[in-house]
């Protein structure tokens, strides 16, 4: 679980709890912008949004990470990650706030412990704590694989 | 044909050519590159092989030689010195005129390539024998000390035919004495009526390079002193090279009647010192920097473009299309009619501008064909089979990326065919037919598709065999009706495979349904016929281009989505009434049942009831859906990009498009929709009790 080799996190807030993902990973940090529906898809599949002409599909990440509220902030927005530098492979995620940039140099990043049993994901790289809040770091892969419907 | 086939190597050859040159210079800077000299080795051979093929015979041979000089670099018993290097740049320049130029036949031409052979050829023998220096020596040609040579100009009297001499004798004799060339003067001919047959009124000016003393050349003439004027000059030591300068030397003095002045010929040749021997070596880079010229000179008539640069072309102009889109939209809103003019003019030349785009990315059918030939080929040795592969419509041009998808299944159909189709020998005269099978490709336009056709004339498929097959699979119900036609296109569903016993051919375990697969995936079908006995005939229906589409935009209660107009036959409002008296989904048209689907319960949406339903009918094949929408909004034109991996799978929706004010809107994959539609898909897990209470 350590054997990453990214050095920095981008953390954020889904609804009141702390998750972070390689930073070099996110391309795009946009407001959630006007997304088109995808009928027959999963409820997480929030649907497909227009970036700079390119269609990149939405997840709500809070829908799978077992979260049931999905009301929209201000603060909601929509990080667009490239998990393969591919274009295909980009996907945008709702989350509820994004924190900050966390460099991973002198964390002390612990396993993370069993979590909520509705969530689609299990596999955390591990958890830090910062500023008093437990921090998970989310395994991209798992993500990728799991938002494939 | 033949003509186009040369234009396409000489093409190649010339990136051949380049990539030479290039491991060249790599190799002047790392003489030790064993990668450098395979890659410079490997690019003569296929210059050679090449060139034998298309009958570039100067040209293989050439390039045969150079090779054997690189093969020994290659083995380690030539050493890379720069002689070798400035040889085969130089050789390089021959390469690229003999590509130019074809098959020599002018003289000088070929005497220019046998001397640079020449060159090759001592340097592949020497350079093996001595494998460092003595290069330049080797690469011209031997020179004795003490060679000159001499102008000898020959103006025998008219008599001199009358006491039995042969002037051309005493010329042969003299070009035994060494390197010679002689001139002929006709001048002194008279017209024909004072023409004296026994008269001689030839003269003859000799260029000798020989050893032989001044007074050995004159003892050649000894006996026709008296019946002649001789005069023998040295010109200059060493050897001489008939060039340009000469022949304009001669030619200078034909016309004014005279003969070559020794003086001008010495002021010719001394031009070219200091040493004789290089002048050969000089006149001949001469030449090659002509030609070079020449060639450079020659006009290019096609390039070759990385297909990531038209791929990205293709991206901009799609782009640009969208944002000329929402000009439009822009315009037509603000009504300004400067505006509009304008709109309408960037309309214009955008659709030319993509026409163009897409044209370049078209290429033709005819360079994967080859592989094809090769595959019936092959496994019909293999399995013991005659078959004779017609191909027509090679020339059709298809968008790269469609080709690229297409090679698989084709390749896969063409397989099934020649193993499962085609029947051995024996069976076919046994059935009555000729031993020899017959496979046809046949391609051609349709409309906006490209129609791709294998039949075979073997055994083709027994309905009733698949029928049992299929239920005995669980792929349909035992009460299923199903016509003939439906029944032959259960191979293509996943998990269906023929024959019984998996053969090496085949069964490599991609089926047909991995087939329409990937036929679909470049928004193509593919459909068969089959008649048992007779054979079977598959058809594959392709888009001409993927990534641009004319839609129907529609709505669906409140989204909007894109219907192909390639896939729309019509379009029909409908009350009510029609629908409310409809059984089991069918309305009646023009006399005509056509069974329907609403859009919103395949989107599994809210229903209203609806105003003024619009029914768009599609039709693939022979199969024919209306489906139901709110609203038809207008046709447009759109660019349709791909959903991205994580709804690759989606089944309604094929794509995406980006609207004139930037909204996307899906793009329906009408032919999954009529697919699922027939296998009932809508009618079962999904709409299981709505679609009850509807009915009844």
């Amino acid at each position: 679980m350590s054997e990453n080799s990214y050095s920095t996190l981008l953390s954020f807030k889904l609804q009141d709890e702390f998750f972070a993902i390689d930073a070099m990973r996110v391309n795009h940090i946009l407001e959630v912008p006007e997304i088109t529906k995808v009928p027959n898809t999963p409820d997480f599949m929030v649907g497909v949004l227009n970036l700079h002409g390119n269609i990149i599909p939405v997840v709500d990440l809070r829908l799978m990470m077992g979260f049931t509220n999905t009301e929209l902030t201000n603060d909601s927005a929509v990080v667009v990650i490239n998990p393969e530098e591919q274009q295909d492979s980009s996907l945008g995620l709702i989350v509820d706030m994004v924190k900050e940039v966390v460099e991973t140099d002198g964390l002390e990043i612990k396993p993370t412990v069993a979590d909520k049993e509705e969530s689609m994901l299990r596999n955390f790289h591990g958890t830090f704590s910062m500023d008093n809040q437990f921090v998970h770091i989310i395994d991209i892969e798992e993500l990728v694989v799991a938002a494939e419907v | 044909m033949i003509d186009k086939f040369k234009a396409k190597f000489v093409e190649e050859s010339l990136d051949n050519v380049n990539d030479l040159e290039e491991a060249l210079f790599a190799l002047e800077n790392d003489m030790q590159s064993k990668d450098l000299i395979e890659r410079i080795f490997r690019a003569m051979h296929s210059l050679k092989g090449g060139g034998a093929m298309f009958g570039f015979n100067h040209l293989s041979d050439f390039t045969h030689h150079l090779e054997n000089i690189f093969d020994k670099v290659r083995n380690d018993k030539l050493e890379v010195t720069p002689d070798l290097i400035s040889l085969t740049f130089s050789a390089v320049d021959e390469i690229k005129s003999l590509l130019d130029k074809g098959d020599l036949t002018e003289k000088d031409d070929l005497d220019a390539y046998h001397a640079f052979m020449g060159r090759i050829q001592s340097f592949s023998e020497t350079g093996s024998a001595a494998p460092v220096a003595e290069v330049s020596a080797s690469s011209a040609p031997v020179v004795d000390d003490g060679e000159k040579t001499y102008l000898i100009s020959f103006v025998p009297k008219e008599e001199l035919l009358q006491n039995g001499t042969n002037p051309l004798f005493l010329l042969d004799d003299l070009h035994a004495l060494g390197e010679g060339y002689s001139i002929v003067y006709t001048h002194k001919v008279p017209s024909f009526e004072p023409l004296e047959p026994e008269n001689n009124y030839c003269l003859w000016q000799i260029l000798l390079t020989t050893t032989e003393s001044l007074n050995e050349i004159k003892d050649v003439f000894i006996f026709v002193e008296d019946e002649c004027d001789l005069t023998v000059e040295e010109v200059c030591s060493g050897g001489f090279e008939v060039n340009q300068g000469i022949k304009k030397l001669i030619s200078n003095a034909r016309n004014a009647n005279s003969l070559i002045k020794v003086s001008d010929l010495k002021i010719l040749l001394k031009k070219d010192e200091p040493a004789a021997p290089e002048n050969v070596q000089k006149d001949a880079e001469d030449k090659e920097q002509k030609k070079k010229k020449a060639f450079k000179e020659h006009k290019i008539s096609s390039i070759r473009v990385s297909s990531m640069k038209i791929d990205e072309l293709v991206n901009l102009v799609s782009e640009l299309v969208t944002v000329q889109a929402q000009l439009s939209v822009y315009a037509e809103k603000k009504g300004e009619n400067d505006i509009l003019g304008l709109a309408e003019n960037v309309q214009k030349l955008s659709r030319q501008l993509r026409d163009n785009a897409f044209e370049i990315s078209l290429i033709p059918m005819q360079s994967e064909l080859m592989r094809f030939q090769r595959l019936v080929r092959d496994l019909s040795k293999e399995l013991g089979k005659e078959i004779d592969f017609v191909i027509e419509g090679g020339d059709i041009e298809l968008d790269k990326n469609i080709i690229e998808h297409l090679t698989d299944p084709l390749l896969h159909i063409l397989r099934n065919s020649v193993d499962h189709g085609i029947e051995m020998p024996d069976e076919r005269v046994a059935a009555g037919k000729s031993p020899k099978g017959n496979i046809y490709f046949k391609a051609y336009h349709a409309g906006a598709n490209v129609l791709i056709e294998v039949t075979d004339d073997g055994k083709g498929i027994n309905v009733e065999d698949i029928r049992k097959k299929a239920i005995a699979k669980g792929i349909i119900d035992e009460a299923a009706e199903l016509s003939d036609k439906e029944v032959l296109n259960l191979i293509f569903t996943s998990g269906f495979s023929t024959r019984e016993t998996v053969s090496d051919v085949s069964g490599r375990g991609v089926g047909m349904d991995v087939v329409r697969k990937k036929i679909s995936e470049i928004r193509g079908e593919v459909s068969i016929d089959s008649d048992a006995g007779q054979g079977t005939t598959i058809t594959l229906r392709l888009p001409l281009t993927l990534s641009i589409i004319d839609g129907l935009l529609v709505k669906v209660v409140d989204n909007q989505y894109v219907i192909p107009i390639s896939s729309i036959e019509k379009i029909f409002a409908l009350n009510q009434n029609q629908l409310k008296n409809s059984f089991n989904k069918v309305v009646v048209i023009e006399n005509e049942q056509i069974p329907y689907v609403d859009m919103r319960d395949v989107f599994k949406e809210e229903k209203a009831e609806m105003e003024v339903p619009q029914m768009i009918l599609v039709k693939h094949d022979d199969k024919r859906l209306g489906l139901l929408v709110d609203e038809v909004l207008g046709e447009y034109q759109t660019v349709v990009k791909p959903l991205g991996r994580y709804l690759k799978t989606h089944e309604v929706v094929s794509g995406a498009s980006i609207l004139g004010d930037g909204t996307i809107s899906l793009v329906i994959d009408t032919n999954r929709v009529l697919q699922m539609n027939s296998s009932g898909k809508f009618k079962g897990k999904k709409k299981e009790e709505g679609k009850k209470k509807e009915e009844f």
